[in-house]
């Protein structure tokens, strides 16, 4: 079966190269790749190939120009915060790939969630650890009014982007028109509303460029030997490992690296689970910023993302995949941010060691421990790093830093 | 659940996306009498009817699209042989290696029954999000009566998938 799934690739590649989309036989770099890998090993690493273009039609402003600069003006404005000290910046630090580097994210206080990176979340299908939003939009609303995080209040919010004249001038340019008196409450949510929907405009550029990894990956698709060349042997063995025995691909796969679902790793922790995705889903349905809600500009759209939704007690302990592009430079790691370093993300996983007594997860059976030696660690480390992209792109960074 | 006996105009007006319905078309035959039941359109195989575990029905399936894609949502027709009893039909998705399910719960509607008789169903929200071995499970539920009486009886049968 193997050999005859590799004949068909050879022959598929020398088919390519008859036609001249493949501009030479495949050289020697690439054959001793494609013996390297697997037919599935193969295939998984190929499906990573290209970040999908992000959508989301209950923004109607979501590819807006417009729009955007509203909301790049709105990510690093501290005046969106109670005490008008934070911005989503704040936590958000391009410098620091749109992540603070904290364990735990604090805005006015602490909170018990480790920030996450920005990057390519508007690929997510679920927003926050527990998923208890369904868009950028409605998730960019809810820091603005947490006590600990930014303890603005819509009112607030609507009053500085109608008065300000630089924000009232940037939100009639994105929305057309901006509301004149402020008092009516339905004025305040609305302007509260398009806020969101402009971050999340700004938010859905951040997209993390080629990686050597994509280059690779082209280079397993074309055979150019200078694609194949981005990743070094080590980081070419972490592949192999992370697409086949280690089954880090299990949950971490795709464009994103991630299924943009939810589980329970075995985490440390003390007591009982949280509620993580359980109580998600039970927020997100009653969530009135939700995609099937009033405010949504495709309430079709938002039906049929909520539609399918279940909500069970092993749900319980239970949180997002985080994509993988650019984990090395995000550390700490895990919604509670356990792990300061990649090194004991890897160890974890490698042993278990430290997770906790099954309880409500008896049944599944997805994590077991991997046992890597020190050159497979080392292997595994040098594939995430390679997943690293060049920084942001200078229109996603504030237009006048405030020194 | 009322099976459904509107003609193929009707039902045309129904299915809203042209996508959907090209593969039904292909899928399903249609009204100008091709392959009844049809499956093996779209490149699929042609599946075998698989009895339910206590033999009342016979269940086949097809998915849209074909093959079933990793973490993208998909739907599927089912096609059930059996006695004239409204069947209500629930499926879900299993993995019995890892130990748990879909991270969503479909929804069956009817479709119009085929030109064999076999009662055709749409299943809506399956999600099969990981790689590897799924169980499709299907049960069936239906009213049976005996004198003023009646129970609801149900069946099951699982289809092993690989993805």
């Amino acid at each position: 079966m193997r050999l005859a799934a590799s004949l068909a690739i050879l022959t598929a590649a020398g088919g390519l190269a008859s036609f001249g989309l493949w501009p030479n036989s495949p050289g020697p770099e690439w054959q001793a790749l494609r013996a390297q890998f697997s037919d599935q090993q193969w295939a998984r690493i190929i499906r990573t190939a290209e970040l999908p273009t992000p959508n989301d039609s209950t923004n109607g402003v979501f590819h807006d120009e417009a729009a955007f600069v509203l909301g790049r003006a709105l990510f690093y404005e501290t005046r969106l915060s109670g005490n008008g000290e934070v911005s989503c910046a704040s936590c958000h630090d391009p410098a620091l790939d749109w992540s603070d580097g904290k364990a735990l994210a604090e805005g006015l206080e602490e909170i018990d969630r480790h920030t996450p990176s920005l990057w390519n979340s508007a690929l997510n299908r679920w927003q926050f650890w527990d998923g208890r939003a369904d868009s950028l939009w409605s998730q960019a609303l809810q820091p603005i009014e947490h006590p600990k995080e930014m303890g603005g209040s819509r009112e607030e919010v609507a009053k500085l982007v109608l008065n300000d004249p630089e924000l009232r001038a940037l939100y009639t340019d994105a929305f057309g028109s901006a509301p004149e008196q402020m008092d009516e409450p339905n004025n305040v949510e609305r302007v509260f509303v398009q806020v969101g929907k402009a971050l999340a405009a700004f938010e859905g550029r951040i997209l993390t460029p080629v990686t050597p990894f994509d280059q690779f990956v082209s280079g397993l698709q074309t055979g150019d030997p200078e694609d194949l060349a981005a990743l070094d042997p080590l980081a070419v063995e972490g592949a192999g490992l992370f697409f086949g025995e280690a089954r880090c691909h299990l949950c971490h796969h795709g464009p994103l690296l991630s299924d943009m679902e939810f589980h329970d790793i075995e985490l440390p922790r003390a007591g009982a689970p949280e509620p993580a995705r359980h109580g998600g889903v039970a927020k997100l349905l009653t969530d009135p910023f939700n995609g099937r809600g009033q405010h949504s500009d495709d309430v079709e759209a938002g039906r049929e993302r909520l539609a399918y939704l279940n909500r069970a007690p092993h749900q319980r302990g239970e949180w997002k995949t985080p994509g993988l592009r650019n984990v090395a430079r995000t550390a700490p790691y895990m919604h509670n941010g356990a792990y300061a370093s990649l090194d004991e993300v890897l160890a974890h996983y490698s042993t278990l060691s430290d997770a906790p007594a099954r309880s409500h997860s008896d049944t599944q059976r997805v994590l077991e421990p991997g046992h890597f030696s020190d050159s497979e660690l080392q292997a595994l480390k040098a594939f995430l790093q390679a997943l690293s992209s060049p920084p942001p792109h200078p229109s996603l960074l504030p237009v006048n830093p405030k020194s | 659940m009322i099976r459904l006996k509107n003609s193929c105009r009707t039902r045309h007006k129904k299915v809203r996306s042209f996508g959907l319905l090209l593969v039904l078309g292909a899928l399903l035959g249609s009204c100008a009498g091709q392959r009844q039941p049809g499956i093996g359109g779209d490149g699929q195989p042609i599946r075998a009817f698989k009895d339910t575990d206590q033999g009342t029905f016979s269940v086949r399936w097809a998915s849209i699209p074909h093959p079933i894609p990793i973490n993208e949502p998909f739907e599927l027709v089912l096609e059930v042989l059996g006695p004239d009893v409204n069947p209500l039909l629930e499926a879900d998705g299993w993995m019995p290696g890892h130990g748990h399910g879909m991270v969503r719960t479909p929804r069956v509607t009817p479709l119009e029954d085929g030109s064999m008789g076999e009662r055709r169903f749409l299943v809506k929200g399956m999600l099969f999000h990981m790689e590897g071995a799924w169980e499709l499970r299907i049960a069936i539920a239906w009213r049976h009566e005996q004198g003023d009486t009646f129970s609801i009886q149900r069946e099951n049968v699982v289809f092993e998938v690989e993805i």
